[in-house]
């Protein structure tokens, strides 16, 4: 895991941005961007550089469902790691998220202990050969 | 059936006995304008029923002050208790951050006095300003993590608005059926929805104890994420 890689922080709550970018903080990952949005982190993935996706899901714009579906959708970020962070705890969310080629799911309200668990689980999942 | 339905009835029949194509078209035509007139006129008094019935328990005006009024009120302080717990969540945040530099400082003065000649009373000194430090340390991350109530409640006080505003908005549709507003006067505020697609499923939020049914912790979660192959 390259702890300068570039992660994407998206949420419509800023008070939860700054959670999560100060969590990342403190596991080395200091190269964080974010987006109010689904609609507003589009073009910003499109453009950067970025390795790494946290979302919410519930968003007013572009819901994190739809921006994971649009990232999958892609052909130059489909492998995109995305992990989603968010209050929905139904069977039924998880297993879209699921089927959409979600990461990882963490349910709010998380400890950073969680937040690393996944993390790390990711990255050696995406290290192992195909 | 009345005795004219019973005749109107055979004169159909009876024009498809002769071939009468046209014939029975045409009759058909009438008796659906007629039902149709009929159901008009229905809905056309219940309309002035409630009308009356509104007008007449005088909550007529309250009504309007409550759609025009009360409701917009109520929906702008749920929007400032939103802006309220978020202004005071990111001061708690701030305040941690200050309270992680305080804390550098005080490890730089650990590192000072590992330069003093030892005695019992120095190493005494400096582990408990060690353990004292890592405490401190730990209770700030935690103080962080906790204000992530915010998010949660913020979201569960948006969901609460959205629904009020779509009360709001059936009211204001009824009022106007009512005659009781003039056609052209817009609601006041619009509902929000939060579902972009009609046809996506219903969204809970966050879980609220004794209500949302069967709710997932992150243990379960993560079974059922394993059982799908992840």
């Amino acid at each position: 895991m390259d702890t300068n890689m570039k992660i994407l922080i998206v949420d419509d709550f800023s008070t939860m941005r700054r959670i999560v970018k100060n969590l990342l903080a403190d596991l080395g990952f200091t190269n964080t961007q974010e987006a109010d949005d689904g609609k507003t982190a589009w073009p910003m993935l499109q453009n950067g550089d970025f390795e790494f996706v946290v979302t919410d899901w519930n968003m007013p714009g572009m819901t994190g469902i739809e921006l994971l579906k649009t990232i999958r959708a892609d052909a130059k970020l489909a492998s995109l790691p995305v992990l989603m962070v968010t209050a929905e705890a139904q069977r039924d969310q998880i297993i879209e998220a699921a089927k959409a080629g979600v990461n990882g799911y963490i349910i709010k309200p998380f400890t950073a202990a969680t937040l690393k668990e996944k993390l790390d689980k990711i990255f050696q999942r995406l290290a192992q050969p195909a | 059936m009345s005795a004219t339905e019973l005749e109107k009835a055979r004169g159909l029949v009876a024009a498809l006995e002769r071939g009468d194509e046209a014939g029975y078209e045409t009759q058909l035509a009438q008796m659906l304008r007629e039902r149709e007139n009929s159901l008009f006129v229905s809905v056309a008094r219940l309309t002035r029923e409630l009308h009356q019935a509104i007008f007449d328990q005088r909550l007529d005006g309250h009504l309007s002050s409550v759609a025009h009024d009360q409701i917009p009120d109520a929906c702008s302080r749920l929007d400032y208790v939103v802006k309220l717990t978020e202004n005071a969540a990111h001061k708690s945040l701030d305040l941690v951050d200050q309270g992680r530099d305080s804390l550098r400082s005080l490890k730089t003065v650990g590192d000072l006095l590992s330069d003093m000649p030892e005695s019992a009373s120095l190493n005494t000194a400096r582990s408990t300003l060690s353990s004292g430090i890592e405490a401190l340390r730990g209770q700030l991350t935690q103080l962080a993590q906790a204000q992530e109530y915010q998010d949660l409640s913020g979201q569960l006080i948006k969901r609460v608005i959205s629904l009020v505003r779509g009360v709001e908005s059936a009211l204001l549709d009824l009022l106007r059926a009512a005659g009781s507003l003039p056609g052209g006067v817009a609601p006041v505020s619009k509902p929000v929805s939060n579902v972009s697609n009609s046809a996506a499923p219903v969204l809970q939020g966050p879980a609220v104890p004794g209500l949302n049914g069967a709710q997932i912790n992150q243990q379960d979660a993560d079974a059922l994420l394993s059982s799908l192959g992840f």
